[in-house]
């Protein structure tokens, strides 16, 4: 945690040394939600050793935010704030610092990168960046930027939201089009913490690229990304990994993963349409079982897997629609997801491994009121059902526990997003 | 006598009233340039270097967008009719773009005298203010 800290002091000095040398150009801005919201209605699940829970929603895969049984105030709240000097000659630096009510508002650099234009068509950045993965991905933490209080969770990344490493953009038009493509290299890390997990999820070797074409009517946009992942879990954690048991996913082994995303955005007048469908396919989904330590013995309890075990394939799509009367715009979505595991049921054994599917789909319907020209104002409500198979909710009673209707929630929410 | 002066009075007012009239529909924006530049502009050009999209004019020299200030009806018509978005809309595309470090907006230098003024003295600067208010020191490019 002391890492960012340094990095910004190390950025404001690079910005004020350079203000003093050059005079640059300096701009700050920023942009802070707040936010509510409640669970209406709640689904029960289980967990992996059987105690029942309500199904809380989560509104940030990556910061954990959620909503529960009462009205909470943090899980959409967000603040940013950026500051970016021009140097000249096609020269900048920026840095910009979020902070997540999911985690307690704490400041962390989400941006912090140098770059250079050769000219009007390429440009260069290298440092720390948003990972841009979904269509949202880039400036999800920019509510004002988009109709929704949050894009559809199922579409955005769990984790790791920022990569260290160069990105490369070309721009081009041609007639009334303009086409982008930005590709990058670089690597991540994201903290887990879950009640049962602390663990570093690290990718390196991650290569990507946006591709982009659009008009004064039509964006369309296709993302891809290729990356290693391992989990490195500290050494007093009560909790492993298999299949062999240990952390297995080391740097040295680690496990590949491919994602892809097409998305398209059309905009006629007043009425606009948004639509995404991202596919996500791990190498070898027996990669990540985690085992937890219940009796403390300091051995795994490889009867009780903590997480359904191998995450596979996941795939999901929504596609939205609003339209722009006056300062309101109403708006609805529809969405599905489904991803796959592996299972292992009862003691884990890596030859028995049982096909599973958690699906949901969503609907979300919402307005967002302009009643300011830096502010929008945004109430939704959302409800999303479980559509998981029989093995997976354990309806059929076969193995186990099963996991229930761990995805079936309704939430109502609101945000006040701000942009200066 | 006094119903002449009342018909006189009323004949002026409705004089005055109908070159009022005249004056709002016919005051229409005007972009300008500097007097130098013998770029030629399709509303299409305007429209991507005030979207960010383009950073130099047809001969290739350097273009520099500036707005007027935010609440300016001049620019909520220019928004409209050459960006083809509404405030709120302009101002989400660059709250995308600005803090994905893939855009910044133009800035914003006043009101039309302010805008003019820098015009007139920058080769590469293009703006807009009321037809009305063209002078000698600036070029007009493109009017609607």
């Amino acid at each position: 945690m002391k890492k960012p800290i340094i990095k910004l002091c190390l950025l404001a000095a690079a910005v004020s040394a350079a203000s003093g040398a050059n005079a640059a150009d300096i701009r700050l801005n920023g942009f802070l939600s707040a936010g509510g919201g409640k669970a209406i209605s709640q689904g029960k699940a289980r967990d992996a050793l059987g105690n029942a829970y309500d199904v809380e929603y989560t509104a940030d895969a990556v910061t954990e935010g959620f909503y529960g049984d009462d009205i909470t105030f943090s899980p959409d709240s967000n603040y940013g704030l950026q500051i970016s000097a021009d140097l000249g000659n096609g020269l900048s630096a920026t840095g910009q610092v979020t902070g997540n009510g999911g985690e307690s508002f704490e400041a962390v650099i989400s941006w912090a990168y140098i770059s250079y234009a050769f000219n009007e068509n390429v440009s260069v950045q290298v440092g720390r960046q948003r990972q841009p993965l979904f269509y949202y991905s880039d400036f999800i933490d920019v509510g004002y930027a988009y109709h929704w209080i949050r894009p559809p969770q199922d579409l955005s990344a769990n984790s790791g939201d920022t990569f260290d490493g160069i990105q490369l953009r070309w721009h081009g038009a041609a007639g009334s089009w303009d086409f982008n493509a930005d590709v990058r290299y670089g690597e991540g890390e994201e903290d887990l913490v879950t009640p049962d997990l602390v663990a570093t999820n690290y990718s390196v070797d991650m290569y990507g690229a946006v591709l982009k074409a659009s008009n004064s009517w039509l964006v369309l946009r296709a993302s891809f990304l290729n990356t290693d992942t391992y989990v490195e879990i500290p050494g007093e954690s009560s909790v492993f990994l298999g299949p062999d048991l240990q952390p297995q996913l080391s740097k040295e082994d680690p496990i590949n993963y491919t994602f892809i995303g097409l998305a398209a955005n059309v905009n006629f007048g007043n009425a606009f349409v948004v639509a995404e469908y991202t596919y996500g396919d791990p190498e070898d989904a027996t990669g990540v079982f985690v085992f937890a330590d219940t009796d403390n013995d300091g051995t795994p309890d490889t009867n009780a897997p903590v997480t359904p075990s191998g995450s596979d394939t996941d795939a999901a799509w929504y596609i939205s629609a609003g339209y722009r009367l006056g300062a309101f715009t109403p708006h609805i979505t529809y969405g599905e997801r489904e991803h796959d595991y592996v299972f292992s049921a009862g003691s884990f054994d890596p030859s028995t491994l049982i096909e599973t599917t958690q699906k949901s789909s969503q609907i979300t319907v919402g307005v967002r009121w302009d009643f300011h020209p830096s502010a929008a104002f945004k109430l939704e409500y959302l409800t999303r059902s479980d559509e998981s198979d029989d093995f997976y909710k354990n309806n059929a009673g076969i193995f186990g526990q099963g996991f229930g209707d761990s995805l079936e929630v309704d939430l109502v929410s609101f945000s006040v997003d701000v942009i200066f | 006598m006094t119903i002449l002066k009342i018909k006189r009075v009323l004949a002026a007012t409705v004089a005055g009233l109908s070159l009022i009239a005249t004056t709002a529909v016919f005051a229409g924006t005007a972009v300008i340039v500097h007097p130098s530049n013998t770029n030629a502009l399709t509303e299409d050009d305007i429209s991507r270097v005030f979207l960010g999209k383009k950073k130099s004019f047809p001969d290739g020299s350097e273009a520099i967008p500036v707005d007027q200030n935010e609440g300016s009806a001049t620019r909520s018509a220019f928004v409209s009719t050459v960006l083809k978005k509404n405030d709120q809309q302009i101002k989400a595309y660059w709250a995308q773009l600005l803090f994905t470090g893939k855009g910044t907006p133009p800035k914003s230098v006043g009101g039309a005298s302010d805008v003019k003024k820098l015009v007139a003295e920058n080769p590469a600067l293009i703006g807009y203010i009321d037809s009305g208010e063209v002078d000698g020191s600036v070029k007009v490019v493109y009017e609607f």
